[in-house]
């Protein structure tokens, strides 16, 4: 269900985006100790997609020039799984709503990581006609 | 003569700890290098990174895994490095990882003793820029 009873107070959906984006930076600077390159956020629905440019650290560069792409593949699956408690709560306190669910897989010829966060409810914000699908369902309903 | 030594070896130690920041992209790094008699000894403390620093936490053997494959990488450049900075060849280098204290220990053996003539062309010889990987950008 759409909450329409947004108030003028509450963040509009490209704040939200734009508050992940920079947190999300600053994990990865703080996590990882790697600077990303963009970072997008994107809300539709009840999910949030996330695309983070030059996402690959520097060791793991190292090991695909050696040809450890194997090896590298797990790091990521490690790293991966010691960020995601860490993503979810940073979402969590964004969005003020729930995450259920998590996916993400990075492509090392390019870089980039996808992520897509499932969450309970489509986050409460000013401009809720302005979140793909929901504008859809909220003429349907 | 140990004047000379000292002075080599915070030469060796600001090129070992540029290379390294290249390589791995990891800054914080402390380096220290020694000259004993026909070796020299390097230290690279706080040298674990951060990927590995987490991988730690859950998979132990594969940061270990990592690290065998990083320290592979990066022996030969090393020693490649060594030689430059020394002007001297190299004749075997140990390179051991201790996770628990995040230091490396590197010990270089020479093919022959540094003696004070060697010494100086050394240091007059890195005056110049080194070339390679160890130039930072």
């Amino acid at each position: 269900m759409v909450n329409n009873f947004n108030q003028p107070d509450q963040p509009t959906s490209g704040q939200l985006e734009r508050t992940l984006s920079h947190r999300i930076q600053a994990l990865y600077r703080n996590q990882l100790g790697h600077q990303p390159g963009k970072i997008t956020c994107q809300l539709f629905d009840e999910k949030l997609a996330i695309i983070v440019e030059d996402s690959i650290t520097q060791p793991e560069k190292l090991l695909v020039q050696e040809g450890q792409e194997e090896l590298v593949e797990q790091v990521r699956s490690g790293l991966d799984e010691a960020i995601q408690p860490l993503l979810r709560l940073l979402i969590q306190d964004v969005l003020n709503v729930e995450v259920l669910d998590i996916l993400s897989d990075a492509t090392l010829e390019t870089g980039r990581t996808g992520i897509i966060a499932v969450l309970s409810e489509t986050p409460l914000v000013r401009n809720p006609t302005s979140i793909p699908k929901v504008k859809l369902r909220a003429t349907a309903s | 003569m140990q004047a000379l030594d000292r002075q080599l070896e915070q030469i060796l130690a600001q090129q070992v700890q540029i290379l390294y920041s290249n390589l791995l992209g990891h800054v914080s790094a402390r380096v220290m290098a020694q000259m004993v008699e026909q070796r020299v000894i390097i230290s690279i403390k706080n040298a674990v990174t951060r990927p590995e620093q987490l991988l730690i936490g859950s998979r132990v053997r594969l940061a270990q895994q990592v690290r065998a494959c990083l320290d592979e990488v990066m022996q030969p450049q090393i020693k490649v490095l060594i030689e430059e900075v020394t002007q001297s060849e190299v004749n075997s280098l140990v390179m051991t990882t201790h996770f628990d204290r995040s230091e490396i220990i590197i010990i270089a053996i020479f093919t022959t003793e540094m003696t004070g003539e060697r010494l100086i062309r050394a240091i007059s010889h890195t005056a110049k820029p080194i070339s390679g990987s160890n130039v930072v950008e």
